[in-house]
């Protein structure tokens, strides 16, 4: 199963995984130039937070466990057996949001123009999602899922040493995360 | 490399392209690849950068993100900024090259361009132009408190003071015409080959040519790399068109490069990478001393040239003055012209968008003037036509601005069916547009400008070249042909 894994320290922020997320996935038109120009602004699933010195980009993590299933009033919500994402039926959804407030990650929106509930499908029915395809400095990646226990593995064990060796404090680790060395 | 036909159309620079790629040598292609995709945020406008220390900001044109820069200005404004910045720095450009224009200059009425200039601004009662209006600018810049139509009006009076400085800039030329050898042909079999990029001092070409004038024993020919480059009354052969240029260094048919002002870096990354040297113009070079590095370089080099079974040089008349476009005009009773020019850019297949142009006007009765690259690809595609029939061939300089005034000077301004720009690479180029529109003109830039992060600027863009008997067509996306065609049959 493969996943979407975000390298905080190359997030720089600039937010163009979700120009182009709302782009391919929110518009009509599909192309950048002409979305800005339509009359319902499409919305992106991928959402950036953050500041100048940390930023993260936040999608759905299609937990094991969802509680956004359970809470989905019409069915609309469900899994996908062969890849395991959660994907959402737009036609079924009745933007009741229900799910936005169960998602314990805050990754699914509202889109009340629309009436629907908007999260990651990781672009499932393609071969790349568009964040990750445009992403700059190649912050976000797709993954296997084994790879990215194992990278947060290896990144963890640098962050422990860092904090024993040098820092020791805990308040240091967001700055540990967003240093240009890239641990 | 299944994408070869989809970066350049020429045969030969296909075959040079593969040879680079098999070589591990980076080229432009490759850059704007690993460019993609660009900054939304500035190809919508939508992006203001350090104008102001508070920046850079930029606005979401999806809504949930900044509405506003931190100053406080909104998405029209925004938007509007960005194209005042853009005219602004093309007007800059064009001053840098017209040196005795100063701030208080005022446009001189008594030429052909300054009626012409003077009548777009009576149609909507504006003051007269003046230099002065480049330097206010940039104070406007700096917190664009006005309305975007003010900006968008500042910009387009820019438009129109870029075009009366590109004027004044050119040089006349001796004759009213001018020959010039073009095209993959011009490189010899054997012999020394210098290759010149940017705007190289003309003394410093001139004494080298002085230099092989005393060696006729050792031939060497001096070649230019996209530009055109004018010494006393003829042109310096053009090898390439500015967008093969880096092609044509990685094959090795250049022995030494010559870079002056305005060469893009690219170029000699390529050098670099090929062990061709360069001669920059900042370091007070010697004819001898640069005769020398080539030769030696020459001698080293193993390269076969890979252009002379492929292809013929060519020939084209440049048309130097406007008095000249009037009476070529004239004389082969032309009622119907599109000037189609511009440089190469990596958004469309190089020669691609002009070869099928000239095809899709080939039955139209419309005559052709081209300039820059576009005009070296016209003569690759027009070599076999009769002389009557080849598409016109502008001076560079100024480009559509000659064949407007020829025309103007004529009283044919009505056989204008539009000017196309088929690749944008200068920022004075498409203040030269914008004020060509702003003229009156029919204008169409094939490559996405940066105002689509904006209705109302979209909107007020289009009314406001309107109202002065103008239009101008852009694309959210690189422009097909077949639109272009089009557009100027249109009636």
């Amino acid at each position: 199963m493969k996943t979407i894994a975000v390298h905080l320290e190359r997030c720089t922020g600039c937010r163009t995984c979700e120009l182009y997320c709302a782009t391919e996935r929110g518009s009509n038109s599909k192309t950048l130039l002409q979305a800005a120009q339509e009359d319902v602004a499409p919305k992106a699933r991928i959402r950036v937070e953050g500041s100048n010195r940390l930023s993260v980009a936040l999608q759905c993590r299609h937990c094991l466990q969802a509680p956004c299933l359970d809470s989905c009033l019409t069915g609309a919500l469900n899994r996908d057996s062969a890849t395991g994402t959660v994907l959402i039926q737009e036609n079924l959804c009745i933007g009741c949001w229900t799910c936005t407030l169960f998602c314990p990650y805050g990754v699914i929106y509202p889109w009340p123009e629309r009436k629907i509930a908007l999260k990651c499908d990781r672009c499932i029915y393609m071969e790349v999602p568009v964040c990750v395809d445009v992403c700059p400095t190649k912050a976000l990646v797709l993954i296997e899922m084994d790879q990215y226990e194992e990278a947060i593995r290896r990144k963890t064990s640098r962050l422990i040493t860092d904090l024993q060796d040098e820092n020791g404090r805990e308040s240091t680790l967001l700055l540990d995360l967003a240093s240009p060395g890239g641990r | 490399m299944e994408t070869i036909h989809l970066k350049t159309a020429d045969p030969v620079s296909q075959q040079l392209l593969r040879s680079a790629a098999q070589r591990g040598i980076d080229l432009f292609w490759d850059r704007y690849e690993k460019a993609q995709p660009q900054d939304g945020f500035m190809r919508l406008g939508l992006y203001c950068p350090f104008e102001c220390m508070y920046g850079p900001c930029r606005i979401d044109p999806f809504g949930r993100g900044p509405a506003l820069g931190i100053c406080g200005l909104d998405r029209d404004q925004m938007v509007a900024a960005t194209m005042l910045r853009l005219c602004h720095q093309g007007a800059m450009q064009a001053l840098a090259a017209a040196p005795h224009c100063t701030g208080s200059d005022e446009l001189a009425s008594s030429s052909v361009l300054g009626a012409l200039i003077d009548t777009a601004l009576s149609a909507t009662q504006q003051e007269t132009l003046c230099c002065s209006e480049i330097f206010e600018t940039a104070g406007l810049l700096q917190r664009s408190s006005p309305s975007h139509e003010e900006l968008l009006t500042r910009a387009l009076r820019l438009g129109l003071l870029t075009l009366a400085l590109v004027e004044q800039a050119s040089t006349p030329a001796g004759a009213d015409t001018l020959e010039c050898s073009l095209g993959y042909g011009v490189f010899p079999e054997t012999g020394v080959r210098i290759g010149f990029s940017g705007r190289p001092p003309r003394d410093l070409i001139q004494a080298l040519e002085q230099a092989l004038l005393k060696e006729p024993e050792s031939p060497a020919v001096l070649l230019s790399l996209g530009d055109w480059l004018q010494v006393d009354d003829r042109f310096i052969p053009i090898g390439t068109t500015s967008g093969e240029a880096e092609l044509v260094l990685s094959s090795g048919a250049i022995h030494l490069l010559v870079a002056g002002p305005g060469t893009d870096p690219g170029l000699l990354h390529v050098s670099e990478q090929t062990g061709v040297p360069v001669v920059l113009n900042n370091t007070t070079p010697d004819a001898i001393d640069i005769l020398k590095r080539a030769r030696t370089r020459a001698e080293l080099s193993s390269h076969p040239d890979p252009f002379t079974d492929v292809s013929a040089e060519l020939l084209t008349r440049v048309i130097m003055s406007a008095t000249s476009f009037s009476m070529a005009v004239v004389s082969d009773s032309v009622d119907q012209v599109a000037l189609i020019g511009g440089s190469d850019t990596p958004h469309l297949p190089l020669g691609s968008l002009t070869a099928d142009l000239v095809s899709g006007l080939a039955d139209s009765g419309i005559r052709i003037a081209g300039w820059g690259d576009t005009a070296l690809w016209m003569a690759k595609q027009t070599q076999a036509e009769a002389p009557g029939q080849q598409p016109l061939t502008l001076e560079n300089g100024q480009g559509p601005l000659l064949a407007v005034k020829g025309l103007a000077a004529a009283g044919k301004l009505d056989a204008l069916r539009g000017i196309c720009f088929t690749g944008i690479k200068d920022v004075k180029d498409f203040s030269m547009a914008l004020g060509l529109a702003y003229l009156g003109c029919r204008v169409s830039m094939a490559t996405p400008i940066p105002v689509q992060g904006s209705k109302n600027v979209v909107h007020s863009l289009a009314r406001m070249i309107g109202d002065h008997g103008g239009e101008l067509l852009h694309f959210d996306h690189p422009a097909e042909a077949e639109s272009l065609t089009d557009w100027f049959t249109a009636v």
